[in-house]
């Protein structure tokens, strides 16, 4: 079910996040105007990225765990432990709590990507299963 | 047709199909509550009941089910629910539409229609359907309770179609049985109740067949047993009274109005019945005006006699409109005793969340418990037996099951301890010193790359929010850990006082992604030296290499007052890290330690835990933390305040405190039979002998103290420096 999953965590100046262009597979996920994650599903180590800015700080992080879902089985999770709703407009990010867990989302037309902090896994697993 | 039975007070009354529960009790020709006026509508609370253990169930609302256990209320609070009650739980669902419509006859039916036509996202509540709006919150978001759960509903607007309530009678005797509405009526003989001997005052329709009475209602009559015998009018002047059995009061109609009280009027429309102007009734003479909260039209001129002359002034003064029906019955007495009195009409009173009684398994419905996080050594601890306790918003390992043996490692041997919770933060850009200058009140500028050191962080008013380690990686890149608890706050006010500074920098939170392994012991550096061919850093220096091939970053400092090594690494290599510290440790005699054991070595030594030993007004020098400040250095969060009361006498400081006897935390103590402070932390120190605590201690006259008592045991005041006060084991 949730997988640890390594991506890499930029912390720079908006404009060099915007000027960010992601390698083949790779997603990047714009969650904050000064932070980035770029991730890529289908690897085990995320490619390198070159940002433009002496001072940006980029770490490789293993501290996330993922799972992959159906829009339908994300709305159903969202209904029960949520309170907020996928976006409809996709590709998109979205940040929030199900239950407490603090997750993100990259919402595509027909599957959601979940990132949950490692720390907050256990629980979000335990919210994960059909009676929860 | 009979469908079965349900049991009310232990009686069978029989069901049909189709019927409310109200519907089969009026047949049997009984009163859910023994007397008051029955509307059908769920205006009232004179049908509320208990069914099946939950209490104020409206019985006009429910339909009935064969076999279950109805009970009255019995006239007062409802009954607490027995304790082997099977704990209950309430489905939650969450959605979002443009549009939820309350009430489903014909003004919500068609409110519905055209917000469908507008091509908006509409849902309709309706409660004959088993859809009861409970609440309405600020959003808006609009909480319903259905046959399958309770649902949350947000949406941009609310239509508030729920119709009119029927004005009840508020007259002397207007508690007894066999008083009805005019839709009440209809509804009960509708059901097939017997309404003998039936009168009816105000206009009602002539199927109802009740004889009209002329005039005004004056009083209805007791015929001993709680049930009605007659009904006084008045005519003219002239009252009359007409012997009966049943009375039908029609007084008006008022809007059902409440949720849209609830509901921010920005986004709420109001339609149908539910916009109407209400109807004025007569103003009440004696007797109770609010039924729920027995609230008399005497109290209410003494309320008013003492200025209490607004509606939500009278309703927060007596109670009223604040019982089961939250106001309905009452609401237009209110109004029109007020503008009797010579107020101008005034609106009904503002209504709140929740709208009708809830159980606590609705209420807690969809809400969740606190996540916990876990380190990802949580498994291993729990494997190790270890007792897991909750700390600071984590999973943390309290013991691993002889504390005093965890001790003993950490002073005599080599111990680990998970520390992964610590708040780990990057501060990077050609503004991080800057930013750290303001923000500490120790002088950045002199920590040199691959040196580090403990700093305070203040409030504005010199007081103590948190403490942890400033470590330099570069020039411009800093690595600066706070306490478990206090890294999200501190985040917050690193990033709100340095965009305010205008200040340009990059922050990065590790917290969760960085684990950290605290090596402590006299034998530490041997293990790691096992582990690791590169030079171990300097007390109070870092270094990044490789330990058993794991990358970490190597922080030499000392929490427990032991030679200290904290291994930060990525948190995938946590458990791996662990094991091989474990093996490469066997043969010195390594042992983990707890929360609990680490919390008595570093009472030992005279560390301080903020949140536990500090106040809301612990100041460094209070603290007797003076020498982590440098007011030399220029500005910083706090300064001010701490020039300022550094000029004030010393009221109380943080000390040591030794004694024979036990000492417990939060115990207080006392000088010459005066208080003079109190114990913030406490162990018996294995190390010492004797029992050792920090805490509070009050100047006296001037002085402090050199000795207390508490709990009726002699205690020395002495440094909080307990062991090893030179400092010379983490340094060795």
């Amino acid at each position: 079910m949730l997988e640890q999953l390594p991506l890499t965590r930029i912390v720079s100046t908006p404009a060099a996040l915007d000027a960010l262009e992601p390698a083949a597979g790779s997603v990047i996920l714009r969650t904050a105007p000064d932070e980035v994650l770029i991730l890529d599903p289908a690897s085990d180590y995320p490619a390198p990225v070159i940002v433009d800015d002496p001072h940006a700080i980029v770490v490789v992080d293993q501290g996330w765990a993922q799972v992959s879902l159906t829009r339908q089985d994300a709305e159903e999770l969202l209904e029960r432990h949520g309170a907020w709703v996928l976006p409809d407009e996709t590709p998109a990010v979205a940040q929030g709590r199900i239950g407490n867990a603090p997750v993100k989302l990259w919402v595509e037309h027909d599957r959601v990507l979940l990132l949950v902090p490692l720390v907050a896994a256990h629980d979000l697993a335990r919210l994960m299963e059909p009676d929860a | 047709m009979s469908s079965g039975e349900f049991t009310f007070d232990g009686r069978s009354v029989e069901v049909q199909n189709g019927d409310r529960m109200l519907d089969a009790l009026v047949r049997a020709g009984v009163h859910p509550t023994g007397g008051g006026t029955l509307c059908f509508g769920g205006d009232c609370a004179n049908c509320v009941c208990t069914v099946d253990g939950v209490a104020y169930v409206r019985a006009c609302q429910e339909p009935a089910e064969v076999g279950v256990s109805i009970a009255s209320h019995g006239g007062g609070a409802p009954p607490l629910p027995s304790v082997d009650l099977e704990p209950a739980s309430i489905r939650a669902m969450f959605r979002r539409v443009d549009v939820v419509v309350i009430g489903g006859g014909e003004a919500g039916q068609t409110a519905f229609a055209d917000a469908r036509a507008a091509s908006r996202s509409v849902v309709l509540f309706d409660v004959h359907a088993g859809e009861e709006v409970l609440a309405v919150y600020s959003g808006p978001l609009v909480l319903v309770r259905t046959r399958s759960g309770i649902e949350r509903v947000a949406c941009d607007e609310v239509i508030v179609a729920t119709g009119a309530a029927e004005i009840q009678p508020i007259v002397p005797g207007s508690d007894l049985r066999g008083l009805w509405t005019a839709r009440g009526a209809e509804q009960a003989q509708r059901a097939g109740a017997r309404l003998d001997a039936l009168v009816a005052v105000g206009h009602v329709p002539e199927s109802l067949g009740a004889t009209a009475l002329e005039g005004d209602l004056v009083r209805f009559v007791d015929g001993g047993s709680g049930a009605v015998a007659a009904v006084v009018t008045r005519v003219g002047g002239t009252e009359i009274e007409t012997p009966c059995e049943n009375v039908i009061v029609s007084l008006g109609l008022v809007p059902r109005n409440a949720l849209a009280r609830m509901s921010e009027p920005r986004c709420t429309t109001v339609v149908g019945d539910a916009a109407r102007e209400g109807a004025l009734p007569a103003v009440p003479t004696e007797g109770v005006i609010c039924p729920c909260s027995n609230v008399t039209v005497s109290q209410l001129d003494d309320l008013y006699s003492r200025g209490f002359h607004h509606m939500e002034l009278l309703k927060r003064s007596s109670l009223a409109g604040t019982g089961t029906c939250q106001g309905s019955v009452c609401t237009p007495y209110l109004r029109s005793l007020l503008h009797d009195r010579g107020q101008e009409l005034q609106p009904a009173f503002t209504a709140r969340p929740m709208g009708r009684q809830a159980t606590l398994a609705e209420l807690a419905a969809g809400s969740e418990l606190p996540t916990l996080a876990r380190t990802a050594l949580d498994g291993v601890h729990r494997e190790l037996g270890a007792r897991m306790d909750r700390m600071g918003g984590w999973w943390r390992p309290w013991s691993y099951g002889d504390v005093e043996a965890e001790c003993g490692a950490v002073r005599e041997r080599v111990s680990i301890g998970d520390t992964s919770t610590l708040g780990k933060m990057i501060l990077a850009g050609p503004d991080a010193e800057a930013t750290l200058q303001g923000l500490f009140p120790t002088d950045v500028s002199t920590i040199r790359p691959g040196r580090s050191r403990y700093a305070l962080m203040l409030n504005e008013r010199g007081y103590v929010m948190d403490d942890g380690m400033i470590a330099r990686e570069s020039d411009g890149t800093f690595f600066v850990t706070f306490t478990s608890s206090g890294a999200s706050m501190a985040e917050m006010w690193i990033r709100d006082w340095s965009a305010s500074w205008g200040h340009d920098i990059r922050l990065l939170n590790q917290t969760t992604s960085v684990g950290t392994i605290n090596v402590t012991g006299p034998q530490a550096r041997v293990l790691l030296e096992r582990l690791t061919d590169e030079p171990l850093p300097p007390f109070l220096g870092h270094v990044t290499l490789t330990v058993g091939g794991i990358d970490c970053k190597v922080f030499r400092l000392s929490f427990t007052g032991e030679l200290s090594y904290e291994l930060h690494h990525g948190v995938h290599e946590s458990v791996a890290l662990w094991n091989l510290l474990m093996e490469a440790g066997a043969d010195l005699g390594i042992e983990p330690h707890g929360l609990d054991a680490l919390s008595r070595l570093r009472l030992e030594k005279g560390h301080i835990i903020v949140g536990q030993d500090t106040d809301y007004d612990s100041s460094p020098r209070r603290l007797q933390h003076e020498w982590a400040v440098n007011l030399n250095k220029g500005d910083f969060i706090g300064r001010t305040a701490t020039v300022r009361t550094n000029q004030l006498e010393l009221d109380k400081k943080l000390v040591g405190f030794e004694a024979d006897g036990p000492l417990r935390e939060g115990a207080v103590a006392y000088h010459d039979e005066r208080f003079a402070g109190t114990l913030t932390s406490t162990t018996w120190s294995p190390a010492l002998g004797r029992w050792i605590a920090m805490g509070w201690l009050q100047s006296l006259d001037g002085a402090f103290p050199e000795s207390v008592m508490i709990d009726g045991v002699s205690a020395a005041v002495r440094s909080t420096h307990f062991y090893d006060p030179e400092g010379s084991r983490p340094r060795a």
